[in-house]
């Protein structure tokens, strides 16, 4: 219980904040936007015929099942919209990585400050429990974003073409974990040194590594073989796959089947990534004085 | 029905042989301390004394390096000791984002004072706590990144205060308070402390200290150099002693060599060197015995700067 009322202070503290208010404004402003601007017009009463990118879709009136697309067009609609949904889910994943990195940063920080670490260290309340309810609140806080961002655009799509999916959803579901292994790293630095620059400097830094090693084989051959090739290996052998992982968020949102040779070792390194840090922290914060 | 009480229940903390380095930096060395249930403690010291420190190992915060620290018959690290603290940081930092009443709703969840509460239950304790310290209700909804420091250190008592703790650490409360707050501040501490809680204060302000505790440590390059009832603390090597100005009083203060003054009241005022209340009986009844009219008897009562300083080894 302890940990869900950490995790809700987190949560109502970055509420309290201006600028996340003001990023969840210029999303919405973005959606709005998109809704005004893209060429994805339901015409002729939304009932017969729509039209997505320019390119008319057929249909019969009588055979509409999904409000304002005829039933005809929805395998059409499915079809036009993947590009879409999966540019739509690359673009929370990664951008909301960058934003989620910079705009968390200081929140592991802030109360683990002197002057407040103090306070809540004297109540009920256990180290680990601390930390692993702030680990969880910015968890909630990445999973309003993406499914505010991609539950909008998903409206803005309805609206606009009278289509309804939940799975740009799932691949949002895929950009938060993707985020939480980054989080993880933070606030494993957070605990080290408290400072923002370096907790948001360590999560673009095990944001652009991981990327580069979803290559890692590649990666191994730029070194001469040898204890070169070797240091290389175990430097990148512990970074989880966040591009592979990006692209099952991708598959996800356009209701693709999943790969599970892809999948399974990509999760499993991410789950062990992130339990990795989230002990190392643990014991930083359990072994020191403040 | 008797109540047995052991020796651990009449104290709420207990300190043996704590040290605490920070590199070279030896800010506490080999502690002993023992504070009373139900007593209004307070811990004095120069800056750097290492009070703060000290506290912090009271509470768990800090680990010593060496030593036993007991508190309310369990330890600092148990979770359910803590429940009966109520601790009041120096420079506490609140979060900005937050109102007073948010900030202390959230500090009661913590406490796991929502237990057996409704929502309105809670409110009212919540409200009842910021009423106590004064801070005005205007600034209730307002959020606190923009509390000057006398409020921020209200609403950080408020929130000590909350599920009426046995133990109240107070990391110099009335810091940054003007002269009105400090009373309403001394005057919720001191209704704590009649009320059963046993208050530890830490505070620079040694007339706040006098006016509030009963015992005092006082603390120098990370020891304890002088401990114990204040009372007994402060009371001098010398009485004083009134009475009624004739022939006879002159004679047998001369006769023993004592100075003395006049006043408007009639009276002589005279300097006793008596160290103790039997050779001060033995004095004053050879002085009735004389046929000397006495008015009143007073021990000197040094203040609490006196006492510090002698401790620290400062001239005062």
């Amino acid at each position: 219980m302890t940990l869900l009322h950490i995790a809700a202070d987190v949560v109502r503290e970055a509420a309290a904040r201006r600028y996340l208010a003001v990023v969840f404004g210029l999303i919405a402003f973005a959606q709005i936007a998109l809704a005004l601007a893209l060429d994805l017009d339901v015409v002729e009463g939304a009932i017969v015929a729509s039209k997505l990118f320019g390119a008319a879709l057929g249909g019969r009136a009588s055979d509409a099942a999904t409000p304002g697309v005829a039933l005809g067009a929805v395998p059409q609609v499915q079809e036009q919209l993947r590009p879409v949904f999966r540019v739509l889910t690359g673009a929370v994943y990664h951008l909301g990585m960058v934003f989620g990195v910079v705009a968390t940063g200081d929140i592991a920080v802030k109360s683990l400050s002197p002057g407040r670490v103090e306070l809540l260290l004297s109540l009920p309340v256990r180290r680990w429990e601390l930390l692993i309810g702030t680990f969880l609140g910015v968890g909630f806080i990445a999973l309003a974003g993406a499914v505010f961002a991609v539950g909008g655009f998903s409206a803005v799509l309805f609206w606009k073409a009278g289509y309804f999916t939940a799975a740009p959803l799932w691949g949002a579901l895929m950009g938060v974990l993707g985020f939480l292994i980054v989080y993880s790293a933070m606030l494993l630095a957070t605990t080290v040194a408290r400072s923002a620059a370096l907790a948001s400097g360590t999560g673009i830094l095990v944001y652009v590594l991981s990327i580069i090693a979803d290559d890692r084989a590649e990666v191994r051959s730029w070194f001469t073989a040898g204890w070169g090739r070797h240091v290389a290996g175990w430097l990148i052998a512990p970074l989880p796959k966040l591009r592979t992982l990006g692209s099952v968020g991708r598959d996800l949102a356009v209701g693709d089947l999943l790969d599970a040779a892809d999948l399974v070792p990509a999760g499993a390194a991410a789950v062990a990534f992130v339990a990795a840090c989230l002990v190392a922290a643990v014991l930083q914060v359990e072994r020191k004085d403040w | 029905m008797t109540t047995q009480h052991s020796a651990r229940d009449e104290t709420a903390i207990v300190a043996t042989d704590v040290s605490k380095r920070f590199g070279a930096v030896a800010a506490l060395q080999g502690v002993d301390l023992r504070v009373r249930r139900g007593a209004s403690f307070g811990l004095i010291g120069p800056n750097g004394a290492g009070k703060t420190t000290f506290i912090k190992v009271l509470l768990g915060i800090s680990r010593p390096n060496t030593g036993t620290v007991q508190l309310l018959d369990g330890t600092p690290g148990d979770v359910h000791v803590r429940r009966r603290v109520g601790y009041l940081p120096e420079n506490l930092q609140l979060p900005a984002g937050l109102t007073p009443r948010a900030f202390l709703r959230s500090i009661a969840r913590l406490k796991g004072l929502t237990r057996g509460r409704s929502r309105a239950e809670l409110a009212g304790l919540v409200d009842d706590s910021l009423h106590r310290v004064g801070l005005e209700e205007s600034a209730w909804p307002r959020r606190m990144g923009g509390f000057s420091k006398g409020m921020r250190q209200r609403t950080g008592l408020a929130a000590a205060l909350l599920g009426a703790p046995d133990l109240l650490v107070l990391d110099e409360p009335t810091d940054g308070i003007d002269p009105t707050g400090r009373a309403v501040i001394r005057a919720v501490i001191q209704a704590e402390n009649r009320r059963g809680a046993t208050v530890f204060l830490n505070s620079h302000l040694l007339a706040e200290t006098e006016r509030i505790c009963d015992d005092i440590a006082v603390m120098a390059r990370g020891r304890i150099v002088q401990s114990g009832a204040l009372i007994r603390l402060q009371a001098g090597d010398h009485y004083r002693l009134d009475v009624v100005d004739d022939a006879t009083a002159r004679r047998s203060c001369a006769a023993r060599g004592w100075a003395w003054t006049t006043g408007d009241e009639g009276l002589l005022r005279c300097a006793l060197d008596a160290t103790d209340p039997a050779d001060l009986s033995r004095v004053l009844a050879a002085l009735l015995a004389e046929g000397v009219t006495i008015a009143q008897v007073n021990r000197d009562v040094r203040s609490l700067e006196d006492v510090f300083a002698e401790a620290v080894g400062i001239a005062p």
